[in-house]
């Protein structure tokens, strides 16, 4: 289940969830530390919970950043300094 | 004995008054992290309030579980994080402005309006003013037809120039922009009359009788050799299409000359011109087995050599047709 919201995270990541869902992906991140804090303490009924929030928050988080990136206009391009070529 | 008990009973004592403190301190941080989400705080202050959220939480489940150090130190992170939630959210807060009086709007000008074509869709708003049309199309007959070509805009390709409906609305193409369309064009890369089909008209600078070829235009050599001229490439191609069109016939190509000079160099002369046009008609695809080359020399005049213009009649080439082939 660690794995699992592992990767849920870095998928967030890769979605710019810092940026686009910060409060889930920021609940997403801290969950999933203190699943791992308590798989070292071998309380593994407690890890898999938090685990699996972690894993909730940070698919949250992708569908938000998805959802956001999708209605926002694009950036406009940036100005080029060179000069083009006749 | 009796001391251990006592020693352990105030231990118990202790981490029961220290659980019921950090519960207090849970739901004081619980009552700032609810007041900072209903200022929107997931919005003005995403990280604190998760922050809070989160530590909240693992300093509950730490409390349940009796560590009241880890506990401790969750809510230690919580509790600063709830107040910078709750401030942000505080000075981000949506603000409400009530407008208490609405001034009335100025009233619309009615105008009398026209309707040329009387399709109901006054003339400022019909983009078809003159044919009358639907609202839904602003005016505009269901099937425009701006060509007048017969074929409706809708399936027509070449909505803006009249074609045949056999084209699909678009005019016939014609390369060789001579009027005559390509299907009915019989050079249409070439310009040519109507009346002709299309093709310019050709001179015929030959004519097959039964035992001859005869030339309209007499071949041309450079003196006192038998380099062709350009000029006679039109005539020699006819006569190549000619011998190339009746498969069967057998040619003899003859080369004459005047009587000026010696006798063994005209002969020689004719001969070698003889060889270049049946060389020339090879290379424009006549089959080499037709052709003969033979040289007379100045022995078959056709007119009188005492003259200029008698030599320059008995200077020529002759295509005579030999026998036809079974």
């Amino acid at each position: 289940m660690i794995d699992s919201a592992d990767a849920a995270l870095v998928r967030t990541r890769g979605a710019d969830g810092d940026k686009l869902a910060p409060y889930e992906t920021t609940l997403a991140d801290l969950y999933l530390a203190k699943a791992r804090e308590k798989q070292g303490y071998a309380q593994y009924g407690d890890a898999e919970i938090l685990a699996a929030e972690a894993r909730r928050f940070a698919d949250a988080a992708s569908l938000k950043a998805g959802q956001r990136r999708a209605t926002e206009p694009a950036p406009a391009p940036a100005m080029s300094s060179t000069v083009p070529k006749q | 004995m009796t001391r251990a008990l006592g020693a352990f009973a105030c231990v118990l004592a202790l981490a029961c008054a220290s659980g019921s403190a950090q519960r207090k301190r849970a739901d004081t941080i619980a009552a700032q992290i609810q007041a900072a989400r209903e200022q929107g705080g997931e919005t003005c202050a995403p990280r604190e309030l998760a922050t809070a959220e989160a530590n909240l939480r693992f300093a509950q489940l730490e409390i349940e579980r009796g560590d009241s150090r880890s506990a401790d130190s969750h809510l230690a992170l919580a509790a600063p994080a709830a107040r910078e939630a709750a401030n942000k959210s505080r000075d981000c807060a949506k603000v409400n402005v009530v407008v208490r009086e609405k001034p009335a709007e100025p009233p619309v000008p009615r105008v009398g309006v026209r309707d040329t074509d009387g399709d109901g869709v006054p003339d400022v708003d019909d983009l078809c003013p003159d044919v009358p049309g639907p609202p839904e199309r602003r005016g505009c007959p269901l099937f425009t037809d701006r060509d007048g070509d017969g074929v409706s805009d809708d399936i027509d390709r070449c909505p803006e120039v009249a074609g045949p409906k056999e084209n699909f609305g678009c005019p016939w193409p014609d390369r060789d922009g001579d009027g005559v369309a390509d299907k009915d064009d019989r050079c249409p890369d070439e310009p040519g009359p109507v009346d002709n089909q299309g093709c310019p008209w050709k001179s015929v600078l030959i004519v097959v009788r039964r035992d001859r070829i005869e030339l309209k235009q007499q071949i041309h050599f450079q003196p006192n050799r038998a380099i062709i001229l350009s000029d006679s490439y039109d005539v020699l191609r006819q006569v190549a299409q000619a011998v190339k069109d009746a498969q069967g016939v057998a040619v003899r190509i003859e080369g004459h000359t005047d009587n000026v000079g010696k006798r063994k160099e005209n002969l020689k002369l004719s001969q070698e011109r003889a060889d270049a046009v049946k060389e020339y008609l090879v290379r424009e695809g006549v089959d080499a087995g037709q052709l003969k080359a033979v040289g007379y020399g100045p022995k078959r005049p056709i007119a009188s050599n005492a003259t200029r213009a008698g030599r320059t009649l008995n200077r020529r080439v002759e295509f005579r047709i030999e026998e036809r082939k079974k």
